[in-house]
């Protein structure tokens, strides 16, 4: 129970502050926002190989969905991998 | 566990919205959803190595190196270290976890060309307690008036970035604060007033302890010397002139004299300012202090230029109108706030209209007054242009006459009029402003030829804004038939105790507001004389008209031309209201516009097309002027004929003429010009203004109210009636009805009973005019007992014809109670001749039995023939008189004045005419019937007259042998003196030339005595 209420515990801000900086140092493309539920992602076990390679993903199938849609408005739906 | 899940769903769902933007509605939504639930459970990579991350980072590091990011470098490094060395994340409290790591994996994984991207750090500094570095004392200071900085030293040349923004009209407190201090607050003005109870100038102390103390010295020295807190502007007269040696001797014999000197050294800009101030009505200054209700000069005050006498005296105009102008504030205040505590109370103020219009006007023009006063200071605060006293005074001269003509009118008008008996009387407060603005308007128009400063046009705009609630009054008046006037300030108000449908409606409906003067009545309560009431049952026209005349003649002047038609449209418009018949004069100002104009519009219509010379008068003008040329030339040489050669009549022809010659011609929309008012009494104008829209009024409201009495309630019929009934002039009618009574009477029946007569009435009447029937009746009244002579044996005989309402506005009860009163005088006189008519010559020749009658008591001197022969003559007599006096009162007077009265209703415009029409005839006939107590005299020779017949025909019914010779040479000799008597006083009245009708009386009686004169001889 007490890891429990540990891992509830939010990060602090000077960290969180760190970390963004070097995100944008990096050029992640992360906003702040984003950056704390991938920090909570983490903190729940999530790989953060196969969490960079979603994000990379999401970001490249909308926008290519955004670029048909202002291009073709007839275009198909997203075809993800599964 | 499931709640592991659950955040991770949550968090993925968050992030899937973050990046794509989809909802999760969406078909996308789902479907990302399900890759990275699918990326997230099924993938192939291993857990995060720290030495592999830390590889990363080094050689990230020295990439930045080698591509001279040394700075990136350095902060890549340090800010790593941070994070890694934080501790709190997943839950654990020291630096280094797995989701440390995982996060730079995640990052480093993410990075998307480093290099190329402008990266600049953030300082991350713990804010200080920034230091308050806003100029408070600048942006304090920048709705100071400090524009007064120059007038005193001169010296600056910032002065000019001031603005000035202080309003000097709403302002009350005119210090000069130069120096707005920090610390400033309202304990700081209390304690300043507090120090200085003399002065009750507020200034502001200046802290001059540290930075602020420093600042305040350097706006000290900016700003003008504070002269009205004592601190007097350093003179310096210096040099080796002698001028300036004298000065300083004759200084130090004065300080050595010790004589009051004034130490308070003031230029006259300052000077110039507070005058300003002192006229816009403020009292808290230090050169003009405010005392006991006027203005004066601070004796410490002096100037290097004029004396203090000397500017005493170029002061003392100012002074005076700036008393004269707070005296004028105090009013409108005071006005103002006794109409806002009647507002707020819900009590009709006391306050006339007429005062709160007058006092409105006197607002705008002290608002006017001030604005241009607020003119004149900014010029002085700009200094473009040299501004001294006397330049000031000539500026301010038309305003200043301007004021003391107000101040005169409020003096005289309102406070003199509260020490006068009646100062209570609304009425009389408004009547007696309006009066005195009136007569104010006449002596300026009598001078306006040679008056420059159009004094005329001003008292007319004053008196036409002032009399505004007064024509508002009568225009609703007339035009809706409301007479509403809550200040009780118009001349008549409705009486409540008189309802509409009450006969004397007309006469007491509409009482005065007026008070007596003094002169008339020594009473000080109102005079509650009601509009129009007959005194006692005297009904004269006169009466009728003094009532009117009285009001009017204590009415305001200005009004006097209307308010006798006023009332009269007045009253005829509630007549009209009850009658239902008010739509109808309504309809007719309807024709033209939906609400009928109000007189007051119509009136400054008038007025001013009349002031104005339109146009197309313009050639007009040019002819007059050529006529004005021969008039001054014809005056000139008629004053030199005659010898009265005057040079100032002839200055003040030319100047009269000249004037008109050069007059401009533009109209103005607001004020009047005054080209008519050099020939045209202004009187007269303003009477031509008021009377055509009255009149007009009149005309439409008056007429429509006679022809309905005339037309639709048939007012003539009615009169027709009473002449008929109580005038007798329906013979046939009337005969039968008196017959029948005198019947009864000679054969000495019951006949005094209302029940009897009305049956003899209405038998009479049913026959020919059945209609009047039900409104005829007679009533038995009692009568003077002392009165026992057989004539006025019938005087109880009261007649009564029930007029209808409205028409019994007009025939009253007083005037039927006259009426009957003639009526009763006919009856004696038809009764007389009836009698002597009904007399048998068989009656007075008859033998008497022996026993009955014994000659021997009494031997007669003549013979039985010659009495009776002189019974004949005598009944001749006595009916050639009575036939003469039924022929001239039945024709002479009542016919012929029936005629006249009709020919004079066809005539009368206004019911109040009709009535006066019809009180005069009235009064007419009862005089000539002989029944006024003037002739009473008269009156009773025909009634002695009158008694002898009754008597005679009695006698003579009894015989002749009963009548003995020596009582019927009596009865001659009487009859012979009466006619004597009224014979030599018709004759001397007619010789006075007073009665013409009475000429056929008297000769009738003057033939008579000659035909006695004839038998004797």
């Amino acid at each position: 129970m007490s890891s429990n209420a540990k891992s509830k515990m939010p990060a602090p801000a000077e960290t969180l502050d760190i970390l963004m900086e070097i995100s944008r140092m990096l050029n992640t493309g992360l906003d702040e926002e984003t950056l704390v539920v991938c920090l909570r992602l983490c903190e729940n076990g999530i790989n953060p190989e196969a969490l960079s390679e979603v994000i990379r993903e999401l970001r490249r199938e909308s926008a290519s969905i955004i670029a048909i849609e202002s291009g073709d408005t007839t275009s198909a739906n997203y075809t993800g991998r599964s | 566990m499931n709640k592991l899940k659950e955040s991770i769903e949550q968090d993925t769902v968050a992030l899937i919205k973050k990046i794509t933007g989809f909802e999760e509605t969406d078909v996308n939504f789902q479907l990302c959803k399900s890759f990275a639930d699918s990326n997230f459970k099924y993938h192939r990579y291993l857990d995060p190595d720290s030495h592999k991350i830390h590889r990363e980072i080094d050689g990230l590091v020295e990439k930045f190196e080698i591509h001279s990011e040394k700075q990136k470098a350095d902060d890549f490094k340090e800010l790593t270290n941070s994070f890694l060395e934080s501790p709190g994340l997943g839950g654990k409290d020291t630096g280094k976890s797995d989701v440390h790591y995982a996060m730079l994996t995640l990052l480093l994984k993410l990075s998307n060309c480093p290099l190329q991207t402008d990266y600049v750090r953030k300082k991350k500094t713990l804010e200080k307690e920034s230091l308050d570095q806003f100029d408070w004392t600048r942006y304090l200071l920048s709705d100071v008036d400090l524009n007064f900085v120059s007038y005193a030293s001169g010296s600056s040349d910032d002065e000019e970035d001031f603005e000035e923004s202080d309003d000097e009209s709403t302002s009350n407190v005119h210090a000069p604060s130069e120096g707005g201090d920090l610390s400033s607050s309202a304990e700081h003005v209390r304690r300043d007033q507090k120090q200085q109870p003399g002065s009750q100038h507020i200034s502001f102390d200046i802290d001059h302890s540290g930075d602020a103390g420093l600042l305040y010295s350097q706006i000290e020295k900016a700003v003008v010397v504070q002269y009205w807190r004592g601190h007097a502007l350093e003179e310096e007269v210096s040099g080796d002139h002698k001028s300036c040696q004298l000065y300083k001797q004759w200084h130090d014999y004065r300080a050595g004299q010790c004589l009051h000197t004034p130490n308070c050294l003031v230029t006259e800009q300052q000077v110039i300012r507070e005058v300003l101030w002192m006229l816009n009505g403020d009292v808290q200054l230090f050169i003009l202090p405010f005392s006991g209700g006027k203005f004066t000069l601070n004796s410490n005050v002096y100037m290097t230029h004029l004396t203090t006498e000397c500017l005493e005296n170029s002061l003392r105009p100012l002074m005076s109108t700036a008393g004269q102008v707070y005296t004028l504030r105090s009013f409108v205040d005071e006005v103002h706030s006794q109409v806002c505590s009647g507002l707020k109370s819900g009590v009709p103020c006391s306050v006339p209209q007429t005062y709160q219009a007058f006092a409105s006007w006197v607002f705008q023009f002290l608002t006017d007054f001030f604005q241009e006063l607020v003119k004149i200071e900014e010029s002085v605060i700009r200094q473009e242009s040299l501004i001294s006293l006397l330049k000031l005074s000539n500026d301010l001269k038309p305003w200043l006459d301007k004021v003391q003509v107000v101040h005169e009118v409020y003096v005289e008008g309102i406070c003199s009029q509260s020490s006068l008996v009646g100062s209570e009387n609304n009425c009389y407060k408004a009547s007696y402003l309006l009066d005195i603005l009136y007569q104010l308007l006449i002596e300026s128009s009598l001078i306006s030829a040679v008056d420059t400063s159009k004094k005329t046009n001003f008292v007319l705009e004053m008196l036409v804004a002032t009399s505004f609630p007064l024509f508002d009054i009568i225009s609703k008046w007339i035009n809706y038939g409301l007479l509403s006037d809550p200040g009780e300030e118009f001349v008549v108000r409705r009486n409540k105790e008189v309802t509409s449908l009450d006969e004397t409606f007309w006469e007491r409906a509409f009482i005065s507001n007026q008070i007596h003067p003094p002169n008339e009545t020594s009473k000080s309560e109102l005079s509650q004389k009601a509009v129009n009431l007959p005194s006692s049952s005297d009904i004269t026209s006169s009466h009728l008209n003094d009532s009117i005349e009285s009001i009017v003649s204590r009415g305001p002047d200005l009004l006097k031309s209307i308010l006798a038609d006023t009332i009269l449209i007045g009253k005829s418009m509630e007549m009209l209201e009850n009658l239902g018949r008010m739509n109808e004069v309504h309809e007719v100002c309807d024709h033209l516009s939906h609400l009928p104009p109000s007189l007051f519009d119509l009136f400054l219509n008038d007025l001013k097309s009349k002031l104005h010379i339109s146009p197309t008068e313009f050639h007009q003008q040019e002819e007059t002027k050529s006529k004005v040329q021969s008039r001054r030339d014809g005056t000139k040489s008629l004053l030199k004929k005659t010898g009265q050669h005057d040079p100032l009549l002839d200055m003040y022809f030319d100047s009269l003429f000249c004037k008109t010659d050069n007059k401009g011609r533009k109209p103005k929309e607001k004020h009047f010009e005054s080209s008519l008012f050099d020939f045209t009494p202004v009187s007269k104008l303003l009477e031509n203004c008021l009377c055509p829209v009255i009149q007009a009024r009149y005309k439409t409201v008056c007429s429509k109210l006679v022809h309905i009495f005339k037309v639709d309630y048939n007012l003539m019929d009615c009169i027709h009636a009473i002449q008929r009934y109580f005038l007798m002039s329906s013979g046939e009618v009337m005969y039968d009805f008196y017959t029948s009574v005198f019947h009864k009477l000679q054969h000495r029946e019951e006949w005094r009973e209302a029940e009897i007569l009305d049956m003899f009435l209405h038998d009479a009447v049913e026959h020919r005019y059945p209609e009047d029937v039900s409104r005829l009746s007679v009533a038995i009244i009692s009568t003077d007992t002392t009165d026992s002579s057989p004539i006025s044996l019938t005087n109880c005989i009261n007649l009564k014809y029930n007029v209808p309402w409205p028409v019994n506005v007009i025939i009253s009860e007083k005037c039927q109670e006259v009426y009957n009163n003639i009526f009763n005088f006919l009856l004696q006189m038809k009764r007389v001749k009836f009698s002597l008519d009904q007399l048998r010559f068989e009656d007075v020749s008859q033998q008497v039995v022996q026993n009955q009658f014994n000659p021997d008591d009494d031997v007669e001197p003549v013979s039985r023939e010659c009495k009776i022969h002189k019974c004949y003559l005598f009944r001749f007599r006595l009916l050639y008189f009575i036939n003469s006096l039924h022929d001239y009162i039945m024709t002479r007077i009542l016919h012929s004045s029936g005629l006249e009265f009709e020919s004079q209703l066809e005539q009368a415009t206004d019911l109040e005419q009709i009535m006066v029409i019809h009180g005069n005839y009235v009064q007419v006939i009862h005089e000539r019937c002989l029944l006024h107590p003037r002739l009473a005299v008269l009156r009773a020779f025909i009634m002695k007259v009158l008694n002898l017949s009754l008597t005679f025909c009695h006698m003579w019914q009894q015989g002749v042998d009963f009548i003995s010779y020596k009582i019927l040479t009596d009865m001659e000799v009487e009859l012979s003196r009466c006619i004597h008597f009224l014979s030599s006083f018709l004759n001397n009245v007619i010789k006075r030339g007073s009665f013409p009708h009475l000429a056929s009386l008297a000769f009738a009686f003057s033939s008579s005595i000659q035909d006695e004169k004839k038998l004797i001889v």
